[in-house]
């Protein structure tokens, strides 16, 4: 065979000029600003990065090493609703789409996109000198440098203030996503949150189990609900673990299952009594946590890798301490709103 | 009426299983359905009763090629590859593939194809010398669709799609208009839609069987949707066009501007190939591979000169427009390559490159399950303790079939059709009845009583055993969901203590008949059993009946104490 023709890239990429700031810090409606020790400060502009990091996740992400022969589902678009498009100079937004879930804000090394009245946006009144460049190896080596620089760095601020009414908004989207969407919506969260997380292929019936987690300290079986039904979660979650325990050897006691959920449910669907049980007869601790509870904690900033810390039951059902801790401070969400942190009332 | 077969995976897993396979074969001089096989399944991206890599190969793998289902996995992927024109038919053998030129390029581009996609997708038509198809559509499916949704104000339903771009010849000017003037004739009329559509499927063969149902005429849109969508051409929107909301597709900005594109392309169709000198068929191939690459974003610059040449032999047919014609899809694999000078090394096929990975020697486990099989042997009448009004009236039911002539057989066949329509509310007591005559303590659960999980609870002394129903309006096949049912109801029995029992004492889910995939279901009561040493056994109604029927008559049972240790899929 001849040889293939090369793709014309077309793209222009931005290699900034400037020190590496002391902090970003994030404001919601605001651009995101860097800090320096000087009290000065600047506006970064999208370097139309070559890796789209708001895009796209990286395949290595998904990847997880206690359990590879995992059959991934194979989108690996950051958005989950796919409102980010690739531009010749600047990725481009589109207003419509855009659930306003900050996603896209927390995966950018560079701090260009901001939420700005619920939507996600550049940065506006950039002021970096960057140099431009047509994608080559030196301008991505280059460009590289100054992410793995940028990436290190102190972020500050919240992305967006979790408020009763902002969660409200984004949950009525979330529950009109489709379930695929859905499921890639969680996924890319944990890996926001610094895990490497997975889902099943679409259309792969045989393995029954909606995902796998895995980090440095631990993995495990992932459900997804985002509707009422929590014990068909509680029940596929032992299914998960039975299957991968003779299936592919993963050790019971090793396998630390997480529910991911729209809202704790109430105490009348049983759920945490069947918690419990499952504890008592069998030692396994169904973790719990809800897609409220992630998002506040990737607005600021903070990984979340021990899910082992989300175990609750009848006796308490509250995720709120757990989430205080994380974040250092009291949590701007009413008791018992949505479910979000404890069982609604 | 042009049909697409559903592919049973997602276009994302499609196209980044084609890297792998690229990656695997490029070299290969021809590969075939099980060389894509065992790629797949080996780099877990195709799955065979739930297992990945070489376990999914053993497991799939049938000496009936119909039946074996990596491979048929594997058929359907090759299928929609050369519809693309990514790989192509050589040694005239119907599964011997290589990669195309276009295919070549397709996975040089990683995880950014998007743009070449579109230009294959668009490449699609009829008729061609690629792929034998069972209807005669003259067509460029996806040009026509668009084409006939930017004329139908912007947007087209499934059942439009069906009734026109579907069932035309859109290379004939006067039947392309003749189909919008029809579309534009029956939009907003529900009743004519249906009846049009319905007339449709009538008319057509399905397997040489004539007359297809709506349902699989609606299922051959499945592929186009999907791909129209995965395009970003279209996207859905619910209108009120026809009275009641309908979805449809609505053009996108991406796809108003392909429809422009493609308004001034030059459509080159095979029979246009056809009717040109040798000199233009080898120009019109040269043209249409670079003008997708050039539409997809590839650099033409190495290859002005031979375009330009190109584009001056062929320029009676184009008068200076840019070409729509996609050589892969059209023509055969051999006549591309000879007019793009791809000339291509004898490598000796072995296969063995590929099949070295794969180990085939995996033998699955053992089971540990005790046979299930229970022996109707023992001397039993009903125990005068466990008689209820729903016993007695049972009893005096199979009395009187008995006694108006049907054997056994009959009275339990009659019984079982008599509850297939039986809603929980007749189906619960059923079972509760059964078990009672078959002599243990049988209760159905109290509607509301949210601490009782089970649907009935079999009540002992020392071992009492739960159990999960499903009549037949609930499921009609038991499932997977009322294994883990099972499984929950046991492990609550054992923390709430609400009746005395122990781990080793069975969990039952009952249904109406055993599952459809049974052996799933057996894999997961197996799985349960290896992992928490719980045992679960499932019944249909069918050996419930069987059993008490038997008592009732002929005074034979089972021995009780089987009935505590049951597990797997109980066969009476």
């Amino acid at each position: 065979m001849p040889k293939t023709l090369k793709r014309k890239d077309n793209r222009i990429i931005a290699i900034p000029k400037i020190a590496i700031p002391d902090r970003i810090v994030f404001n919601e409606n605001s651009n995101i600003i860097y800090e320096y020790a000087d009290g000065s400060t600047k506006t970064p502009s999208c370097i139309n990065c070559v890796p789209q990091f708001c895009r796209q996740i990286l395949k290595g992400c998904v990847e997880c090493k206690s359990f590879k022969a995992m059959s991934h589902n194979m989108d690996f678009r950051l958005c989950p609703v796919d409102a980010i498009s690739p531009g010749r100079e600047s990725i481009t937004i589109n207003n419509t789409k855009c659930i306003g879930c900050g996603l896209c804000v927390a995966m950018c090394p560079i701090g260009a996109i901001a939420i700005k009245n619920g939507k996600a946006e550049l940065n506006d009144s950039v002021s970096i000198e960057v140099q431009k460049s047509r994608v080559s190896q030196k301008s991505f080596d280059k460009q590289k440098e100054f992410v793995l620089e940028i990436a290190r760095v102190r972020r500050e601020g919240e992305t967006i203030e979790e408020k009763n009414d902002t969660l409200k908004q984004l949950y009525e989207k979330i529950r009109h996503l489709s379930p695929d969407q859905q499921n890639i919506f969680a996924r890319n969260l944990l890996i926001a949150l610094g895990n490497h997380a997975t889902i099943s292929r679409h259309g792969n019936v045989y393995l029954r189990m909606d995902g796998f987690y895995e980090n440095r300290s631990s993995f495990g079986v992932m459900e997804i609900e985002t509707g009422l039904d929590m014990l068909d979660v509680s029940r596929a979650l032992l299914d998960d673990i039975a299957t991968l325990n003779v299936r592919y050897k993963l050790p019971v006691d090793k396998n630390i299952p997480l529910a991911v959920c729209l809202e704790l449910p109430n105490k009348r669907t049983d759920y945490w009594q069947v918690v419990q049980d499952i504890n008592k007869i069998t030692g396994i601790k169904i973790n719990t946590i809800t897609f409220g509870a992630l998002l506040v904690l990737l607005w600021n900033h903070v990984r979340l890798t021990d899910f082992s810390r989300f175990y609750i039951d009848i006796e308490d059902p509250s995720i709120r301490e757990e989430i205080r801790q994380l974040l250092g401070r009291d949590i701007r969400i009413t008791e018992g709103y949505k479910g979000i942190l404890e069982i609604a009332k | 009426m042009i049909r697409f077969r559903n592919p049973s995976s997602s276009l994302e897993t499609m196209f980044a299983s084609f890297d792998v396979l690229y990656e695997e074969l490029k070299d290969k001089y021809y590969f075939d359905n099980d060389d894509i096989a065992k790629v797949l399944t080996k780099t877990n991206l195709m799955a065979s009763s739930g297992f990945t890599g070489e376990q999914a190969l053993s497991r799939g793998a049938n000496t009936n090629k119909s039946r074996d289902k990596t491979y048929n996995n594997a058929k359907m992927f090759a299928e929609i590859f050369r519809l693309l024109g990514l790989i192509s038919v050589v040694n005239n053998k119907s599964s011997n593939y290589r990669f195309t030129f276009i295919g070549q390029h397709m996975a040089a581009l990683g995880s950014d194809k998007k743009a070449l996609i579109e230009q294959c997708v668009l490449g699609i038509n009829n008729p061609n010398r690629i792929i034998d198809v069972s209807y005669d559509e003259s067509v460029r499916f996806f040009s026509c669709v668009l084409l006939t949704m930017d004329e139908m104000d912007g947007c087209l339903c499934r059942d439009e799609m069906i009734l026109g771009p579907m069932c035309v010849n859109d290379n004939d000017t006067d039947a392309f208009n003749a189909m919008l003037q029809y579309l534009k004739s029956i939009r907003g009329n529900q009743s004519r839609l249906k009846n049009d559509l319905q007339e449709l499927a009538k008319s057509l063969k399905d397997n040489k069987s004539s007359g297809m149902s709506v349902n699989s005429v609606r299922n051959c849109t499945r592929f186009p949707i999907s791909v129209l969508k995965y395009c970003g051409w279209v996207d859905s929107q619910n209108l009120k066009i026809y009275g009641r909301s309908i979805t449809f597709m609505v053009l996108t900005e991406k796809g108003k501007k392909v429809v422009e594109e493609l308004k001034n392309l030059c459509d080159v169709r095979l029979g246009d190939y056809d009717a040109s000198t040798n000199e233009q068929r080898k120009a019109l191939i040269r043209l249409g591979v670079y003008s997708m690459l050039g539409r997809a974003n590839f650099d033409l610059n190495d290859v002005a000169t031979k375009i330009a040449e190109a584009a001056d032999i062929c320029n009676e047919l184009l008068q200076g427009r840019e070409i729509l014609f996609s050589p892969y899809q059209t023509i055969e694999y051999a006549t591309v390559n000879d007019a793009l000078f791809v000339y291509e090394d004898e490598i000796e096929y072995s296969s063995d490159a590929v099949r070295d990975h794969v180990a085939t020697n995996y033998a699955p486990e053992e089971s540990i399950l005790r046979p299930s099989d229970i022996v109707i042997e023992t001397k039993v009448s009903i125990d005068g303790n466990r008689v209820t009004q729903n016993t007695e009236k049972f009893v005096d039911s199979v009395k009187q079939l008995y006694s108006g002539g049907r054997d056994i057989d009959e009275i339990i066949e009659i019984i079982v059709s008599d509850h297939i329509g039986d809603k929980k509310e007749e189906f619960y007591p059923l079972v509760e009845t059964l078990f009672r005559i078959i002599g243990v303590d049988c209760h159905k659960s109290r509607d509301g009583v949210n601490g009782e999980r089970w649907d009935a609870m079999i009540r002992d002394p020392e071992k009492s055993i739960p159990i999960e129903i499903k009549s037949p309006t609930e499921e009609m096949h038991l499932s997977v969901k009322a294994i883990r049912q099972a499984l929950e109801n046991k492990i609550i029995l054992l923390s709430r203590e609400t009746y005395c029992t122990t781990p080793d004492t069975s969990s039952y889910a009952v249904g109406y008949l055993l599952p459809n995939n049974r052996a799933e279901v057996f894999e997961l009561i197996e799985n349960i059993k290896k992992t928490f040493g719980y045992s679960i056994a499932v019944f249909d109604i069918a050996t419930l009946v069987k059993i008490a029927v038997n008592i009732i008559l002929l005074d034979k049972g089972i021995d009780k104490e089987e009935l505590y240790r049951l597990e797997g899929i109980v066969n009476a």
